[in-house]
């Protein structure tokens, strides 16, 4: 064994000799953790702790997670508007259609059938889930059960990192094809963090396909995105970084980092402004199209109530890039709830953010998604407030004839 | 910062060491007071100044106990108060406020209830500072403190946040010279390697598994799934701390800093007693030297031994955390370690059997109290395991393959396996080669385990 001092340079040779050491301690744990590498398709399965989802769930997981990416550029623009879809595939998880969502070829409406429209991101496409687990399939299932006679269907309209105003114009443009007696909007994560980045409660237009890119209206470093983009270390040491700033404020107590007061400002006014964008989209459809149409606030991390430990720094998670951002969903969503309570509108708004409220396990696997027990939860929440919409108006409706 | 995360990993240290390194060695005391000041605060922010205090505190009394001729005990027991002081202020008001609130709500008084953030680390670092204070007392006439050394002493980043707990009298000498050499550096990474290892294969595995089995409740727990929680709880908490301590000492020793050992194999220790002699080696003579002998340890007779002893234990649970089952705990330990002194005979002349049974009860006792989060979930976790009844929830329906693996490889690793296979092996450069392979290969396997950038941190750093 050599007894010499490692810590003092003495020469070039030394100093290169140091160098390479360090290089060679970087390649292989660049080599150790691409082993490991589980593939992302936008959230990242390699971060998520063991325990949270069964062997069953992860393995079927990973296996949506490859099927995905095996697909390549999985979305095509529709000229001149904002909305994207996906290109048609098949695999062995999930068959994208040729209209561009989940599920089977689009058949011609059958005579009797009532035909339900969900629209919403990754969490109602179901993304990582099986078809039975998505939240469209189980809404499906439970309206059947609970109307047996109204032959309902349910289509699976969730686009990965879809907000609000993409659904409506999604909506928009094939509501004739789809053929839909109701649509049902899904509220939720992207919209609050689109609100967040941008400042405003729209999103901004579809280009190409850079999806992800587009999605992070952040300036960029080039140095850093460079490292972050080609080597796993870098990545992981990235998210680590900001999960640590994160935790700091955990630790302390706080619900969140100090909100800027522009933000601040906009949490308190956008209620407003998106209740008005509803009753537009909702005047359109109801009037103009005939169609149907209900709101859904579906819940966040960040308004769990009993949120396990995991979940609590799940809801720190973008702290970091976003001082403020857990307050800045505190404040929107209370000041949406706080509107739609006054009621008068010419819609149906059904705020799911405390359907959680009873359950203290893990439901988020990652930062945005479900685990299978909370898509169930939310789908389940979901098929009980339409199959008393529906039954409503059933009643209105009979009531009227009789007279 | 956890040593495990990648923050730690491949940011932190490569560059502290590589400047350590490229500096001079008179600059090098200041830079790795910096370095591990940065450290603390990266976690903890501005509560970095409370340890900044404490080292103010601690190096003023140490010049005053060595310039004045009088007034040594009184500045000694003020420096000792001042930081005692920030350590219940901090780790334990929340509860003593708490339970007065309680207590006085009965009374129709409204106490309020203090909300402090428990910085990291603080039981260690108050420890330390308390420590240093000690030494110079009892040897005035030893080299002058200095505020680098003083503050290097207390806040050194390998040791800061969960120990083990080094004497000043046997760090101050050290930082003279810090020189690394190859065998050091190279000794120093296969440990750091083998306790990340313990930390992130075994130790957080188990703790996916424990978290599933403690949420259960008086109804859902069965014997053996009771059972079998508390003993993967054992298996978790020394695979944990002593992960943790590995790699301290592993890199204290790539900055040339030789920390003492804090572990020695507890659970083939036959009585309490003993496993208090193997345990968190540091707390238990940092509580014996600097509390229980003080207090005239067994020198004033029988009634005053126990006593003493009884102090000392609670006094150690109540360390580890501010709430009812940490005196619980410390209260088991008291009860035991007394119980075997009063009938010495007949514990020396039990065979394993009996020692097995002896110290299964008292894991029993001991992790029952520790883990739960209140004494009526201890309650429920003790009479499923006292009171046969079967498991609605079994244990191997909580486990899947790889926890099954981890837990029987902690459970054959507690045991002094590698010492001798080292030591049965002739040739010695194939077994250092041996060693080189397997830190590899569990460096890649930690590195690679999908729970790094999530994982909790280690259990110690709450005390």
């Amino acid at each position: 064994m050599k007894t010499g001092r490692i810590d003092k340079i003495k020469s070039t040779r030394s100093a290169a000799l140091l160098l390479a050491g360090l290089l060679l301690y970087f390649a292989f744990a660049e080599f150790s953790v691409r082993l490991n590498d589980q593939g992302s398709v936008g959230n990242n399965l390699k971060f998520v702790p063991n325990g949270i989802l069964t062997d069953e769930e992860m393995a079927s997981a990973k296996k949506f997670a490859k099927d995905l990416n095996s697909i390549g550029d999985r979305f095509q623009g529709v000229k001149n508007t904002i909305v994207y879809r996906y290109v048609p595939a098949k695999t062995d998880s999930f068959t994208l259609n040729s209209t561009g969502f989940r599920g089977e070829e689009l058949q011609k409406k059958k005579k009797g059938e009532f035909r339900i429209g969900i629209l919403g991101d990754s969490r109602v496409i179901g993304a990582y889930l099986k078809t039975e687990a998505t939240i469209p399939y189980i809404v499906e299932q439970r309206l059947r059960e609970l109307m047996p006679e109204r032959h309902i269907t349910v289509l699976n309209l969730g686009i990965e990192a879809y907000d609000l105003a993409r659904e409506i114009a999604f909506a928009e443009l094939f509501s004739d094809r789809l053929e839909v007696d109701m649509f049902v909007f899904v509220y939720s994560v992207n919209d609050l963090n689109f609100s967040y980045v941008v400042g405003n409660f729209e999103a901004t237009p579809y280009q190409d396909n850079n999806r992800f890119n587009e999605l992070t209206f952040r300036p960029n470093n080039r140095y850093s995105d460079f490292l972050v983009n080609n080597f796993n270390i870098a990545e992981i040491v990235k998210k680590s970084f900001e999960l640590d700033m994160a935790q700091g404020v955990l630790r302390k107590g706080e619900r969140s980092l100090t909100l800027d007061p522009e933000r601040l400002a906009f949490s308190e006014l956008f209620a407003g402004r998106l209740l008005e964008k509803m009753a537009r989209t909702a005047d359109y459809l109801n009037n103009d199209k005939k169609i149907k149409t209900l709101f859904f606030l579906a819940p966040v991390v960040e308004y769990k109530k009993n949120q396990s430990s995991y979940e609590s720094k799940l809801s720190f998670f973008y702290e970091y890039e976003n001082p403020g951002y857990g307050e800045f969903v505190h404040r929107s969503v209370d000041s949406l709830v706080r509107e739609a309570e006054k009621g008068g509108q010419p819609f149906v708004l059904v705020n799911q953010m405390s359907v959680f409220d009873d359950y203290d396990d893990t439901l988020f696997w990652d930062y945005i998604h479900y685990t299978p027990k909370g898509s169930r939860i939310v789908a389940l929440d979901m098929a009980e407030h339409l199959y008393n919409f529906l039954h409503d108006e059933e009643a209105a409706d009979k009531g009227e004839k009789s007279r | 910062m956890v040593f495990s995360s990648p923050v730690f990993l491949f940011v932190f240290f490569p560059i502290v060491w590589l400047i350590n390194a490229l500096l001079p060695e008179k600059a090098r005391l200041l830079f790795l007071l910096a370095a591990s000041l940065l450290f603390y605060a990266y976690g903890e922010g501005a509560f970095v100044i409370l340890m900044i205090l404490s080292i103010l505190v601690s190096y003023l009394t140490n010049i005053l106990i060595q310039t004045k001729v009088g007034g040594k005990r009184f500045f000694a027991a003020f420096g000792i108060v001042l930081n005692l002081i920030l350590l219940v202020t901090f780790k334990y008001m929340n509860f003593f406020t708490g339970e007065l609130h309680a207590l006085l709500s009965n009374f129709s008084v409204d106490f309020p209830v203090t909300n402090l953030h428990l910085p990291l680390g603080i039981s260690f670092f108050t420890f330390q500072a308390i420590s240093s204070i000690v030494d110079v007392y009892r040897n005035p006439g030893q080299p002058r403190v200095t505020l680098i050394g003083t503050a290097l002493y207390i806040s050194f980043f390998p040791q800061l946040i969960a120990g083990p707990i080094v004497r000043y009298n046997y760090f101050i000498p050290q930082i003279k010279k810090m020189a690394v050499h190859y065998a050091a550096f190279l000794y120093g990474a296969k440990r750091f390697v083998y306790g990340l290892a313990k930390k992130v294969l075994i130790a957080n595995t188990l703790a996916a598994v424990n978290d599933r089995i403690f949420v259960l409740r008086a109804g859902q727990l069965g014997t053996l799934t009771a059972f079998g929680g508390i003993i993967l709880f054992g298996l978790q908490l020394y695979f944990d701390f002593s992960g943790y301590t590995d790699m301290a000492i592993g890199l204290a020793r790539m900055f040339g800093i030789k920390i003492p050992e804090n572990f020695n194999y507890p659970y083939i220790s036959r009585t309490a007693s003993e496993y208090w002699r193997r345990w968190h080696i540091s707390l238990s003579s940092w509580i014996r030297d600097y509390i229980y002998i003080p207090m005239g340890g067994s020198r004033r007779g029988l009634a005053r031994t126990y006593f003493n002893l009884w102090v000392v234990f609670v006094l150690c649970g109540l360390w580890h955390g501010a709430a009812w089952n940490y005196v619980l705990f410390g209260i088991v330990a008291a009860f035991m370690v007394s119980t075997e002194r009063l009938f010495k005979g007949f514990f020396q002349k039990r065979g394993i059997v009996f020692s097995v049974f002896y110290m299964l009860l008292y894991y029993i006792l001991l992790y029952g109290s520790f883990r739960t989060t209140s004494l009526t979930q201890t309650g429920e976790f003790l009479l499923a395991i006292f009171i046969p009844q079967a498991s609605p929830v079994p244990l191997w329906s909580l486990m899947n393959w790889q926890e099954w693996l981890a837990a029987a490889a902690g459970a054959v690793l507690i045991f002094p396996v590698y010492p001798k296979l080292k030591n049965s092996v002739g040739n010695k450069t194939a077994f250092a080669v041996f060693e080189a392979v397997l830190a590899l290969l569990l460096f890649a396997a930690s590195i690679s385990q999908s729970s790094m950038v999530f994982s909790d941190p280690f259990i110690y750093f709450r005390f």
